[in-house]
């Protein structure tokens, strides 16, 4: 079996990193910062790294619910998902993670964007 | 108000400034930025020359999309290497144009981490030492425990050995049948007070992780039905009481196994039948469950139609110091230590031990074990260490000359009568020194040492008559001792005796092995005489 994204680049140490560096640019956005108004970010971060760990071939202990569920009450646009995407990208870059395979991350997160969406 | 401010931003601990936001070029900064920076004279450059090329990098980018970025840097503040979190961002100030602001703060955490990495270390390493000072401390205590108790052990079997001896020697002498049954009683007690001193030594091995198995070939066959023979005395199957070995199987694979253990184990739980059947039967079998490769697994039963024992006790059975129920122990007999060091024994072998039982009509005890089987080959190879046959048909000693070393008259009395009756002719030697001086001058067919003597004990002695024994002569050295430890065997062993028996001992036991020794030199012609 080849290695997984997930233990290249150094498993749950590294991309519990990349989330918290990625909810620092979250909120630090303008753009989509009220999206996260009164939630508990340390919840939300564990929660988020446990999908990463998923997405990417780690070990699964997610425990999320149907994501278009959870997701329709914000109404979020494209614009909004666009730049979620575009901090998680920089995020993965500034850990080091390559272009590659930043690119493949990318595209996971691109065909859930129809469950996200929904204005 | 405003310019109080600006004052007290100067000397602000976090480092503030100002860029171009086309060149990134600093445009005004607080003493703390410059000093982080070492910016010394004044002349500030662009930010490429104070940051990484990747963070500059993102930080165009950020500049781009309007965002805010995060960077981490290192800093040497007070000559000791810090690291500082800037932030920057765009903002419009009062002159309506666009700057980067460029904000930094001193990161604590990590110093604070590895103060408390540090910490916890020393204090593991605190506790590691204590752990292995009380580690150390209790290894010692359990050592001397050990000690006393095989110091005990050796001083309770040298008086045994006299008074045990001398009631062998006296059944010989006649007696009417009241005193020669009060004699039996004492040789049981005796015996019995021997069984419950081994017990303890060897309880005492096992808790402290010990014991050493010591596999050879075995026949299982013959193993079983020499425990029943112990057990039972020789006493064949009343009407009463069916005494029996059960076969499943016609022949069974020779097995490596520590035959000595293994029988003690077998002897154990046959024993415990004996004890608490009186009518019915009791049986040892053997039923060879499966082979898996080279090894078999085998279920071996000791049944019978005893007392029993209650289930909720079942449980507590093979704990040490536990007994059926507390008057067992008063009727019965026994330091319950018996089943503890059977189900130790057996999980030491990598097998186990399962019971069943019913109050009023018996009680079952399997032990499962999973021995690896010899081929006939081995057998060949493994032949070559094992002991001298032994020949018990006739005792014929008549004559031989057999050197006893021996500190203690009494044990050097019970030597002469065991052997007396037989016609052996004995020196006697208190001390090595002088075994070593009759062996030189003299022709013997065996040699009885003791091992612990004044002058010169009997492993000296042994290794000083090897040295003088020629090439092609060995005389067999019969090592009498108190010690039942596994290292004394082993220095007997290595200072050259080629047996070793217990004190206290059998006559009879002697007087064959003595027998089988001398007549094994004889015919191998290992020793010249």
């Amino acid at each position: 079996m080849s290695e997984t994204l997930f233990d290249k680049y150094g498993g749950f140490d590294t991309f519990s990193a990349v989330v918290t560096n990625f909810y620092q640019k979250v909120l630090d956005s303008d753009q989509i910062k009220h999206y996260f108004e009164g939630v508990n970010m340390e919840g939300l971060i564990s929660h988020q790294t446990n999908f990463l760990a998923k997405v990417l071939g780690g070990p699964d202990k997610y425990e999320g619910r149907d994501l278009k569920a959870v997701h329709a009450k914000f109404k979020i646009t494209v614009e909004d998902f666009t730049e979620v995407a575009e901090l998680l990208e920089e995020s993965l870059d500034e850990a080091g993670v390559e272009e590659a395979d930043i690119a493949t991350i990318i595209s996971v997160v691109a065909s859930i964007k129809d469950d996200i969406v929904s204005a | 108000m405003e310019s109080l401010i600006t004052e007290l931003l100067k000397d602000l601990d976090q480092g503030i400034g100002i860029c171009d936001l086309d060149n990134l070029c600093l445009i005004e900064s607080n003493n703390t930025l410059k000093s982080w920076l070492n910016i010394l004279d004044g002349n500030m450059d662009t930010l490429s020359s104070y940051f990484a090329e990747s963070n500059i990098n993102r930080i165009h980018k950020s500049v781009q999309k309007g965002r805010k970025f995060r960077f981490r840097e290192s800093v040497i503040i007070d000559s000791r290497e810090q690291s500082v979190d800037y932030n920057v961002k765009t903002t419009v100030l009062s002159d309506q144009k666009s700057y980067l602001i460029l904000q930094g703060v001193i990161n604590n955490t990590d110093i604070e981490l590895q103060k408390i990495v540090q910490d916890h270390k020393d204090l593991s390493e605190q506790h590691k030492i204590l752990l292995n000072k009380e580690k150390e401390k209790a290894e010692i205590a359990n050592n001397a425990k050990s000690m006393f108790l095989a110091t005990m052990s050796h001083e309770i079997r040298t008086p045994m050995n006299g008074i045990l001896g001398l009631a062998q020697q006296l059944r010989k002498t006649p007696l009417n049948d009241l005193q020669a049954e009060y004699i039996k009683t004492m040789q049981s007690s005796g015996n019995q007070l021997l069984s419950i001193i081994n017990e303890i030594l060897d309880f005492s091995k096992l808790e402290s992780g010990n014991v050493e198995l010591h596999s050879e070939k075995c026949d299982l066959k013959a193993l079983l039905t020499e425990v029943i023979l112990i057990c039972s005395g020789g006493i064949e199957s009343t009407g009463d009481l069916e005494i029996k070995t059960v076969f499943h199987q016609d022949d069974y694979p020779l097995v490596l196994v520590d035959d000595v253990r293994l029988k003690q184990v077998l002897i154990n739980l046959i024993n415990n039948a004996f004890k608490f059947t009186k009518q019915g039967f009791i049986k040892l079998g053997i039923k060879l469950l499966a082979i898996n490769g080279s090894f078999c697994e085998l279920e071996i039963t000791a049944s019978d139609t005893g007392i029993g024992i209650d289930k909720e006790k079942i449980d507590h059975l093979f704990e040490a110091f536990t007994q059926h129920d507390s008057s067992t122990t008063r009727r019965y007999g026994g330091t319950g230590l018996g089943l503890s060091i059977c189900s130790q024994l057996v999980d030491l072998m990598g097998g186990h031990i399962e019971v069943s039982s019913e109050p009023g009509i018996g009680s079952e005890f399997k032990v499962f074990l999973s021995l690896p089987i010899i081929e006939q080959e081995d057998i060949e190879a493994s032949n070559q260490t094992t002991a001298i046959e032994s020949n018990n048909s006739v005792i014929d000693l008549e004559g031989k000359k057999a050197l006893v070393v021996e500190d203690t008259n009494l044990n050097r009395e019970l030597i002469k009568m065991a052997l007396g009756d037989y016609g052996v002719d004995m020196r006697m030697a208190e001390n090595g020194a002088e075994a070593v001086e009759l062996f030189k001058n003299n022709d013997f067919d065996i040699i009885l040492m003791d091992c612990l003597m004044p002058v010169m004990d009997g492993f000296k002695a042994s290794e000083a008559i090897r040295q003088l024994e020629t090439e092609n002569s060995h005389i067999p050295i019969l090592a009498i001792t108190a010690s039942t430890s596994d290292e004394v065997y082993q220095q007997c062993r290595d200072s050259g005796m080629d047996d070793v028996m217990n004190k206290p001992f059998d006559f009879e036991e002697l007087v064959s092995k003595v027998s089988d020794w001398v007549h094994h030199a004889q015919n191998t012609g290992m020793s010249d005489s």
